[in-house]
């Protein structure tokens, strides 16, 4: 209420100010009109009684000005006048303004952008209805469907659960067939989330429509674009999933990516809808160990996640009774769902301390600047006080210059943050998916940052500025030096904190940078330099094969693509080389003579099914034995390949080759070893794995493996017509190099290193800036001085020396401290960093050396202009 | 000899303006011509000070006002109380009346009662 009636009349003061102040001008006249005539009315003469209103009133003038006071109307006067004096003076200095803005906006527009990063991987809520209210159940692993069944009958405390699992499939529409993530969705899902359709409809979770919404899928919107082309009437029609006709009945919102972050499904499905899909998935619905949904409740209306928590203790303990082979141990945890993992976190607090100190470094940068800036106009700020200006009005003045810059580079930083948002997906490809943008968080974020510059900037200086001694000042600039020694000390000790900092940075990129290094070095037991060509085949049996046609296709399809020119060799297996999403399948394997772990009959080892000729596609070497043929089939004895890892374990006495191993209930023999590869990511430790034929045990699964003398990118297209020759019906779904199979598989890594390098250069150019800057200005500075050292015969290279060595001295002071910053920033970096140590000596020398280098670079240009000081024009100035 | 005018307490100022405003809509001459009719001439109040006053206290919300006609048909702006205004002339006073409370009993204090 007040607020408002302050706000009204500075409102009134800007809006209406002639009315105002002929407002005022009226009552003031009206009171002395008014006591005039009271005085005629007692008898004094009309003249004398204006006379003396007037005199008894005192001066107009005076209560107008006291008026406007009153009112907060100078308060604003005051403001628009500060206003326009800081941008004359802002206008003035165009250099110091260009590159104040400069470097604040390049801090502010970093941060917007690594925090809109942050924010779209880990912070930003889910797009749903009261995201708040949702807990999500065992997060950190996944549940079985019978296990959310129990938990959504039997918890109270949430008004209703979903259940979601992803899974792969394919679509196709008239042949054209694409690999989607498919997200299989308790039906009541978008109901209880929240999210209602862009077009069409979502699942609506009733009974009633179960059966219907079997049948029926919502797509996201990015399927939509991309595969149905934006078709406005798609809600309606109907589409092939995994060769299975399903209506299209909605799409989703677009920013709704399910309760996921970093990945997109593409398409839901319910769980009734999926269970009747793939022959045998029915019983992934029943067994209590197959876990893949994940589980999230929300809380009825007063309940609280401590009640939850409660229940699904005792659940769980019940479960356990229950079904103790298959949920022993199984716990219920309780957590606020949408919270990002720890793992995730800490990346996100790693690169907002780093682009912290981007912006610490443009703040020191800007800091610095304004000192010089200061001493420049410490006369003219003199002199307005010698001419009346009251201190409190100098510092306001000067925090209104410093809230212009800080906003101005606010708004630089804004469009700078566009600018990257837009070129980054194009650079790092693993950011196109985060959905960067620059929406209202990201914006209060930076006006936040922005305001904070401003009292910064506004308020040092500001203070700085009045506490002197005008006289000297006024009577000339030399009694000044004791004073301006200590600013200079000041402006060095800001320079060397940049450079401290940019030297914490430069280390961080380097050792990320060291350890991608190593990582791409990693050999992953195949040669990553083959030119391979990887294609997905749709699982024949959605396509009306029987098991037996499917198994005559695979080598169908890989005899034809080798007759392609430039096609040296082909293979097939059921995963390709080193798959991230392998969900982690195992084979129990019983070893004769060997004793079975605790608690099991058998070693529980995860395997691939490969064709022949599999290793010497991908280039595995084979340590012993050989690699399976074409006539290992199924009339024959069945065989295994093992990796060096498994026989090294199981047989320490010699070789593996020629022993038998039991899965199920066959002997398998073991007719080769394989060097050890990575299998699921490339940091793993090694591993023991084994290999199964494809002759002899079939998968549905496939992905073809077609090694090409060039580029496998170009004989993609023949590749591909070659193998729809054989059946047009049976889409390919997917097609990638390996070259970019394993770009993939580094991408994170090599996002960090490249986020992190681009980071540290720009603190790097940062603090070359503002070293720059400072020893340019100590050079303009000593002219005089240098010209007496001339006149006296130093040399010009002594004198160039003279500044290098000031600039020198600089930074590697700030770089020996920023070096102990980057020690102590090492325990953030360690779990980043693979094969390098986090106190790597090597990558801290070069970024010190780095840093020293750009220092000597920055300071070379004012060491030249110092060589040619003129000893004759220097002396003669004084 | 006539009883020799009180030059007005500081601070004083704002609270009998709203006082007076709370009696009835007043322009600003009327409002110093009430406090001297109520204090029955007894306090001298700069004329001058009067306006500051009031633009201040309409800056922060306790009286507002409008242009209306004066006695002899004149316009003038008319100010009177807000709900706000109302409510701090009620704790101004109450704050008064201690204050005077104990000052009275500091000032009436007789030596043989410490």
């Amino acid at each position: 209420m007040r607020v408002w009636s302050r706000m009204g009349s500075w409102w009134a003061a800007l809006r209406r100010r002639p009315q105002m102040e002929s407002e005022m001008d009226a009552e003031l006249r009206f009171h002395i009109e008014a006591y005039a005539d009271d005085l005629a009315g007692r008898g004094v003469p009309r003249e004398e009684a204006m006379r003396r209103a007037q005199a008894e009133f005192g001066a107009v003038v005076r209560a107008r000005e006291e008026c406007r006071d009153a009112n907060g109307v100078n308060l604003v006067d005051g403001f628009i006048q500060d206003l326009r004096y800081g941008l004359r003076v802002l206008g003035k200095n165009p250099g110091f303004t260009a590159v104040a803005l400069l470097s604040l906006g390049l801090g502010i527009g970093a941060n917007s952008t690594i925090f809109s990063i942050v924010d779209s991987e880990m912070l930003r809520p889910w797009p749903v209805k009261d995201p708040e209210r949702l807990v999500a159940i065992a997060d950190s692993d996944l549940s079985s469907y019978p296990d959310y069944r129990d938990v959504a009958g039997e918890i109270r405390a949430f008004s209703g659960v979903v259940a979601y699992g992803v899974r792969g499939g394919f679509i196709s529409r008239e042949g054209q067939g694409r690999q989607v993530s498919v997200e299989v969705v308790s039906p009541n899902y978008f109901t209880l989330l929240g999210v209602s359709a862009q077009r069409g409809r979502m699942f609506s979770g009733r009974p009633e429509e179960t059966a219907a919404e079997g049948r029926s899928v919502v797509v996201s919107h990015s399927l939509w674009q991309e595969y149905f082309g934006g078709d406005p009437v798609l809600p309606g029609q109907t589409t092939l999933l995994d060769g299975k006709q399903f209506t299209v009945v909605g799409v989703a919102p677009r920013d709704f990516c399910g309760l996921w972050r970093r990945r997109c499904p593409d398409i839901w499905v319910t769980t009734g809808g999926w269970a009747t899909m793939v022959p045998g998935e029915e019983e992934s619905y029943v067994a209590r160990d197959d876990r893949w949904f994940k589980v999230v409740g929300r809380l009825s209306p007063g309940a609280s996640i401590a009640q939850a928590r409660a229940q699904l203790r005792i659940l769980a303990r019940r479960l356990a009774l229950a079904f103790s082979s298959t949920n022993q141990g199984t716990e219920l945890p309780a957590s606020p769902a949408g919270v990002a993992g720890k793992a995730d976190l800490q990346v996100g607090i790693y690169l907002m301390a780093m682009v912290g100190l981007v912006l610490l470094i443009s703040c020191a940068n800007v800091a610095n600047l304004l000192l010089a800036q200061m001493e420049k106009r410490q006369r003219e700020i003199a002199m307005r006080r010698a001419l009346g200006a009251a201190q409190t009005r100098l510092v306001r003045q000067l925090f209104t210059e410093g809230l212009v810059l800080s906003l101005g580079g606010g708004l630089l930083g804004i469009f700078l943050a566009r600018l990257l948002m837009k070129a980054l997906p194009a650079l790092v490809p693993d950011l196109a998916v985060a959905g960067l943008r620059l929406d209202l968080r990201v914006l209060l974020f930076t006006a936040t940052i922005s305001l904070l510059m401003a009292i910064v900037f506004g308020q040092a200086p500001a203070f700085y500025a009045v506490r002197r001694d005008l006289t000297g000042i006024l009577k000339g600039a030399e009694t000044q030096i004791r004073g301006s020694a200590r600013r200079l000390a000041l402006r060095n000790l800001l320079v060397l904190g940049e450079v401290a900092l940019s030297v914490v940075l430069l280390a961080g990129s380097v050792l990320l940078v060291r350890s991608l290094i190593y990582s791409q070095g990693i050999k992953p037991g195949f040669d990553v330099k083959k030119n391979l060509l990887m294609m997905e085949i749709a699982p024949p049996p959605l396509y009306g094969y029987t098991e037996a046609q499917a198994a005559a296709i695979y080598p169908a399809l890989a005899a034809r693509a080798a007759t392609v020119p430039g096609v040296v060799r082909v293979s097939y297996s059921r995963r390709p080389p080193l798959a991230a999403y392998e969900s982690g399948e195992t084979m129990g394997v019983i070893i004769p003579g060997v004793e079975s772990p605790r608690g099991s009959d058998r070693f529980k080892i995860r395997f691939n099914t490969v064709g022949p000729g599999f290793f010497a596609t991908v280039g595995a070497r084979m340590v012993n034995g050989r690699e399976f043929n074409e006539f290992d089939l199924p009339s024959k004895r069945p065989v295994v390949i093992i990796n060096e890892t498994m026989a090294g374990r199981f047989w320490r006495d010699g070789d593996a080759v020629g022993r038998s191993i039991r899965m199920g209930k066959t002997d398998y023999r073991i007719v080769g070893v394989v060097e050890t590869g990575k299998y699921v990511n490339l940091h793993e430790t090694p591993q023991p794995y084994l290999f199964l034929p494809f002759t002899q045990v079939f998968s549905f699964e496939c992905v073809l493996l077609v090694e090409t003398a060039g580029d496998p990118g170009d004989s993609a297209p023949s590749i591909l017509k070659a193998t729809t020759a054989v059946d047009r019906n049976l889409p390919i779904v997917g097609a990638i190099t390996l070259r970019s199979h394993m770009q993939q598989v580094l991408s994170q890594e090599r996002t960090m290193a490249w986020l992190l390098l681009g980071l540290s250069v720009m603190g790097m150019f940062l603090a070359a800036v503002g070293l720059f800057s400072t020893v340019a200005y100590a050079v303009g500075r000593r002219t005089h001085e240098i010209g007496v050292r001339m006149a006296l015969g130093a040399s010009r290279n002594h004198v160039m020396w003279l500044v290098l060595l000031q600039g020198l001295g600089l930074s590697a002071a700030g770089a020996l401290i920023g070096l102990v910053g980057a020690v102590a920033a090492s325990r953030l970096i360690s779990q980043f960093v693979y094969g390098v140590t986090a106190r790597d000596p090597l990558s801290y020398t070069i970024s010190v050396l780095v840093a020293i280098g750009v220092a000597l670079l920055a300071s070379y240009f004012p060491a030249r202009r110092a060589m040619k000081v003129d000893p004759m024009v220097a002396l003669r100035h004084e | 000899m006539a009883e020799e005018a009180l030059n007005l307490l500081q601070g004083t100022l704002d609270m009998l303006i709203l006082k007076a405003v709370s009696l009835g809509p007043l322009h600003g001459y009327g409002i110093l011509l009430r406090i001297q009719q109520i204090s029955k001439d007894r306090l001298e109040i700069q004329q001058g000070s009067l306006y500051p006053a009031l633009y201040r206290l309409e800056h922060q919300g306790w009286i507002a006002s409008d242009w209306g006609a004066s006695e002899n048909n004149r316009k003038a702006k008319y100010y009177r109380l807000t709900t706000a205004g109302k409510r701090r002339l009620k704790v101004e006073a109450e704050k008064w009346n201690r204050m005077a409370e104990v000052i009275a009993g500091i000032m009436g204090t007789e030596p043989e009662e410490i």
